[in-house]
């Protein structure tokens, strides 16, 4: 009984109006957020949450949960109410909501993001997410696997070891965003090596501009007989840390997260098209070659005209230009499977309007 | 404002002292194609907005830009005396010890002078870095001397054809190889260098102290050489199509031409048509003036191949002079002012009328023109879209007016577009016609989701001038109630409206977003902005359809439907972040807020009064 | 309750139609990368030169296939390194390139002085030219420095210019004088 009831009174307008009224809140107090937190921030604490703390002690509900609640309500109020003939337009336009809403679930529970920077003639097979970071472990002369730890691990701060490699390693100080420090005398105990001998790290704020945070870790290498002690790497190192132990090498790297593709693209050329005597972007593109495990497809990347291969969509995004060398690029990989959700209900949604118009039109009545 | 004067003044201009001595026409020369910021522009355009950067008037010292321009490259010393750039901050003038004048304009050779006698203090203030210079003045200072660089750059463009060397001796003349008596140009002087270096050689082993009058015009010569090495830098006036670049689409000055090696027969061809036109030019003689300039343009539009459309040239020179928007503004403000005298005279609201049409014609051929020339839709920009969304709710407006002939259309309608247009004068400074950047270069969604989107924002600030039209009527008059369920009716369907055109627009957007970056949606303030839009209507025509908002909410909520439009609109430019941050802010935020602060007082304050005599009839 | 029911499945059919279709149509698209554009040349200009062996000339009715124009100076230093590999490359060509040599040099002695120092034997397609006063390299082409070259087709079409010394030993260059000798 009290089900029907709460399934009745989800139906209503009232309710409709009112996760309106709130999602149009948090959708104003969200973007204000976005010019001091930058836009992940504010994506990740008000668009992309069940939950909002406000002020870390008061729960208000989420945009996800919001929405959820949204779509209840219009699922609840299209199952409830008769369907009368003259209301087709609204009942098919209301469907298509429901698809968009459901679309948009979708998409935020299982799309995969991420970007790939390529320099020129190189190739890659991996996607980076600049949002997270993680430590990789990559022995080095072999074809062995990479151990990976990730942030979480990280920030918990307890020590971290690996059946796959001998040492563990135990850390002193991270940060998502370092500034390196350089002390006034060289380290002498705890055996440091490489940059922690003449460096610390500092803590800075988060950068709202999540491509300008550098991670950074000091830890204690365990385990590994001499090359035990204090090291430090940091994200983009110039030299790159490497560790000797058991008679093999081993990387330490720190980098964003990685997510491997099915096959890996190679940039052939990259072009930039100013408008003349400005420097003003008229066009980019990359010119790629996909390399399927021995499959080879040419395509061209451009403003406005991905690549989509097998479920993954290549967007030119960006460039990077370094000084004498040839521009690399930048693109966004995108794999999401509830792409096609808004565009099914676009469809729906447009039909619904037509006939709602065309019935307008033919009794021209008041609404 | 200023263009509507601009615009009288150039036509009683036309008559005066300046055009009487001349009798050129400076059509032809206005007409002629010059590529400039990235696309191919009219001399005209080019003219204005230099003459605008400088001095923040379209006409100076009795000339007009085409005028001031064409004195500018074809008699350069002239142009350095007259008085064209503006230092309106006073503390500048100050700095530089310029003296008080009613209008502060001063000229090349004034400021150059005063910055010369400061020189430390200049030099101190330009090599600073860019963020420590926050002081205005100091600011006024940096651009003052970036625009008397590049005045100096268009000065010397066509110095290597203007006839500048001279020899009168005729022995000398015939031993060098040059016409005696004769002006003739550094190009000709080139042609002569060996025989002139050889010369030259003699005088330069002279060490006496009296050199007789060949000797003296030799080194005259090599003085003149050894200044114009400077105009080699020379490289703004872009009026050489390249002959030897494949793709061929970036001009070039005539100096940077000559130094980077791409002359070519057609390049010589044309310098020659440019040097005939600055004879022409000097000597006042129309028709060699007018047979040049045809010259010009036919070999620059063969050198150009496709690149040219010359109708489009003819079209933005038209553009310039006819001041589509601003002619606009005024017939929109005659029309409102005529129907304020509508109740005691019928006529005024059938003249009335006929004005607010006259201006949305007006407005519609300037868009129209807009249009052809940029061969895009005209919504690129924030300006861009402050016209359109013009358009749409005078367009609206007439349609509403046709329905219920009552004068409400008129007025709305009149009174909107004059405030639009007048706000979008705000936003045309530069080169309102700036090609767009590579991200929104796609025709096909610019004229889908943007013009959806725009005449979304359009319908929107109609039902929300409705809305507060409605809010008056019932405070002032209650008891019409056949007005008010006019009104009412009408608010509803521009809601309508708007609601149609703003998820169109948004879901297009979308698309767009999906197919180009690779998410449907990114949270971006722009985008937000649009879905505020979209749901506050929902909330609003939900309300009413269940009973929550009855027509007094109802109107109340379509009124503050003003403040989302301009919140979306202009709001999230200020905020600056993500995808759609190609607006710019200053100003633009106290106007708003105060908007916003008025708005919400109004609302609140008739809210409240319709309140309390619901409650105490 | 029918007619709901039936909206429901109509919708998930939809989808799942839509899904199918997107996943057959996807398998890499790719857009051809842009052809190159046909490229339109100039026409030479009438060119009359008297050449160092005195007789007169006009560059369209030279009987060579193809025209290598080229301006330089005795006091000019990369002219001085480019001239003997662009001569080699017109002497490879075995009559087929005609090289006019046209010098902006201040006195014809100067000019004749670094022919000399080149050592060549009488080639009858190589034409020397001193361009008194400039006509042909200011007045007719703007050039005011040197070297510049411009290739010139058997139409008599002016089809690429060089400024500068490229090297004209290397494989793009040789591909540029290659195609000079063929008809379009």
């Amino acid at each position: 009984m009290h089900a029907y009831r709460l399934i009745r009174w989800m139906a209503e307008a009232r309710s409709f109006a009112l996760g309106l009224l709130w999602l149009m809140a948090i959708l104003v107090l969200g973007t204000a957020t976005e010019k001091t937190q930058g836009l992940y921030a504010a994506q990740r604490v008000y668009f992309s949450s069940y939950i909002i703390w406000l002020g870390g002690l008061i729960p208000l509900p989420g945009l996800l949960t919001t929405v959820a609640f949204i779509f209840t309500s219009l699922v609840c109020k299209l199952a409830l109410e008769r369907w009368r003939m003259k209301h087709l337009g609204t009942i098919i336009i209301h469907i298509g909501a429901a698809v968009l809403l459901l679309g948009g679930f979708l998409t935020a529970c299982f799309s995969r993001e991420g970007s790939m920077l390529i320099p020129p003639g190189e190739s890659r097979n991996y996607l980076e997410d600049y949002q997270h970071v993680e430590l990789a472990v990559t022995p080095l002369g072999g074809a062995q696997p990479e151990i990976i730890f990730t942030e979480a691990q990280l920030n918990a701060g307890s020590k971290l070891n690996n059946l796959a490699i001998p040492f563990a390693i135990d850390p002193v100080t991270w940060c998502r965003n370092c500034g390196l420090e350089r002390l006034p005398q060289p380290v002498t105990e705890g055996n440091p090596h490489g940059v922690a001998i003449n460096f610390i790290f500092k803590s800075l704020p988060h950068d709202p501009v999540e491509e300008q945070n550098r991670a950074g870790l000091t830890f204690r290498l365990l385990g590994a007989g001499q090359s035990d002690g204090l090291y430090a790497v940091f994200q983009d190192m110039p030299i790159p840390e490497i560790v000797m132990a058991g008679g093999k090498k081993y990387l330490l790297a720190l980098r964003p997260v990685r997510a491997s593709l099915p096959f890996a693209i190679q940039l052939l050329h990259f072009q930039e098209d100013l408008y003349p005597g400005t420097d003003k972007p008229r066009a980019y593109q990359s010119d790629v070659l996909v390399n399927d495990h021995g499959l080879l497809w040419h395509s061209l990347i451009s403003m406005n005209e991905p690549l989509r291969y097998h479920g993954y969509t290549f967007y030119q995004s960006s460039f990077l230009q370094s000084d004498g060398e040839q521009t690399a690029t930048v693109l966004a990989v995108v794999k999401n499977n509830g792409r096609l959700f808004p565009y099914i209900a676009g469809v729906i949604i447009a039909a619904g309007l037509l006939i709602h118009l065309a019935q307008r039109l033919g009794r021209r009545c008041a609404l | 404002m200023k263009c509507l004067v601009a615009f009288l003044l150039t036509l009683f201009i036309w008559q005066s002292a300046w055009a009487e001595q001349n009798h050129l026409d400076t059509h032809i020369f206005a007409e002629l194609p010059v590529q400039h910021n990235g696309r191919i522009k009219p001399m005209d355009s080019f003219a204005r907005f230099y003459l605008r950067t400088f001095s923040g008037d379209a006409v100076v010292d009795g000339m007009t830009a085409d005028d001031w321009l064409a004195d500018l490259i074809f008699t350069p010393e002239r142009a350095y005396g007259r008085a064209v750039f503006d230092v309106n901050n006073p503390n500048l003038r100050l700095a530089l010890d310029l003296p008080e004048r009613a209008r502060h304009h001063y000229s090349f050779l004034e400021i150059a002078a005063a910055m010369e006698a400061h020189q430390e203090m200049v030099n101190s203030i330009l090599s600073a870095q860019e963020k420590n210079v926050t002081d205005p003045a100091q600011q006024q200072l940096i651009s003052l001397y970036a625009n008397m660089t590049a005045f100096l750059d268009i000065s010397r463009s066509l110095s290597l054809v203007l006839p500048v060397f001279r020899v009168e001796d005729a022995a000398l003349a015939r031993q060098i190889g040059v016409p005696a008596g004769q002006n003739f140009s550094y190009l000709e002087m080139m042609r002569r260098r060996a025989q002139y270096l050889s010369l030259a050689q003699s005088v330069l082993k002279y060490a006496g102290n009296h050199p007789d009058a060949r000797q003296v015009v030799l080194l005259q010569i090599g003085a003149q050489l050894e200044h114009m090495e400077a105009d080699k830098q020379s490289q703004i006036l872009r009026i050489v199509p390249p002959a030897w670049q494949p793709d061929g689409n970036s001009w070039l000055s005539p100096w940077a031409m000559l130094n980077t090696g791409q002359g070519a027969p057609q390049s010589a061809a044309l310098l020659q048509a440019w040097t005939r036109m600055a004879q022409a030019y000097q000597e006042n003689n129309a028709t060699e003036w007018k047979y040049a300039g045809e010259n010009i343009f036919q070999q620059t539009l063969s050198l150009a191949g496709g690149q040219i459309r010359p109708y489009a040239l003819s079209a933005e020179y038209m553009y310039n002079h006819a001041y589509l928007f601003a002619v606009s503004l005024a017939f929109y403000l005659a029309a409102f002012l005529l129907l304020l005298g509508a109740r005691r005279y019928r006529a005024f609201y059938y003249v009335s009328f006929a004005l607010l049409v006259c201006g949305f014609l007006s407005h519609f051929v300037g868009e129209a023109l807009r249009i052809y020339i940029m061969a895009r839709p005209p919504v690129g920009t924030l300006y861009e879209s402050i016209i359109f969304v013009g358009l749409i709710v005078v367009a609206g407006s007439l349609l509403l007016e046709m329905r219920s002939r009552r004068g409400l259309g008129l007025a709305i309608g009149a009174l909107s577009g004059f405030a639009l247009q007048a706000i979008g004068m705000g936003f045309a400074g530069g080169d309102t016609m700036e090609p767009l950047v590579a991200v929104l270069n796609t025709n096909f969604w610019l004229a889908t989701h943007v013009i959806a989107i725009t005449t979304g924002y359009g319908c929107c600030l109609l039902t929300g001038i409705l809305g507060h039209i409605y809010l008056l009527q019932k405070i002032l008059q209650p008891l019409h109630h056949e007005r008010l369920q006019i009104t009412s009716r009408l608010m509803l369907g521009a809601a309508l409206a708007a609601l149609f055109f703003a998820l169109t627009g948004t879901m297009l957007g979308g698309i767009w977003a999906d197919q180009s970056w690779g998410r449907f949606w990114g949270w971006d303030p722009k985008e937000n902005g649009a879905l505020l839009i979209v749901l506050w209507l929902l909330w609003m025509l939900h309300g009413r359809l269940s009973g929550m908002l009855r027509a007094n909410g109802f109107a109340m909520a379509a009124a503050a439907a003003v403040i989302v439009v301009a919140l979306s609109w202009f709001g999230v430019n200020l905020l600056n972040v993500g995808l759609h941050s190609y607006g710019f802010t200053s100003g633009i935020a106290i106007n708003l807020f105060a908007f916003i602060a008025l708005e919400m007082i109004f609302i609140t304050t008739c809210g409240v009064i319709l309140y309390r005599r619901s409650r105490h009839p | 309750m029918k007619a709901k029911l039936l909206a429901l499945l109509a919708v998930i059919i939809i989808c799942m139609l839509a899904i199918a279709y997107d996943e057959w149509h996807q398998s890499g698209q790719s857009s051809a990368p842009p052809g190159e554009a046909t490229q339109h040349f100039e026409n030479a200009p009438d060119v009359a030169f008297t050449a160092q062996d005195g007789k007169s000339y006009d560059l369209k009715t030279l009987p060579e296939k193809g025209i290598v124009l080229h301006f330089w100076a005795s006091w000019c230093a990369p002219c001085a390194a480019e001239m003997p590999e662009l001569i080699k490359q017109i002497q490879a060509a075995r009559g087929k390139l005609a090289l006019v040599g046209v010098s902006i040099d201040e006195r014809p002695s100067a000019m004749r002085k670094f022919i000399a120092k080149l050592n060549l034997k009488n080639d009858a397609h190589i034409y020397w030219v001193w361009d008194q006063n400039k006509n042909i390299s200011l007045k007719t082409f703007n050039t005011i420095s040197v070297p510049e070259t411009i290739l010139i087709d058997r139409e008599r079409r002016m089809t690429a210019k060089t400024v500068g010394d490229p090297g004209w030993q290397a494989k793009a260059q040789k591909a540029q004088l290659q195609k000079l000798e063929e008809t379009n």
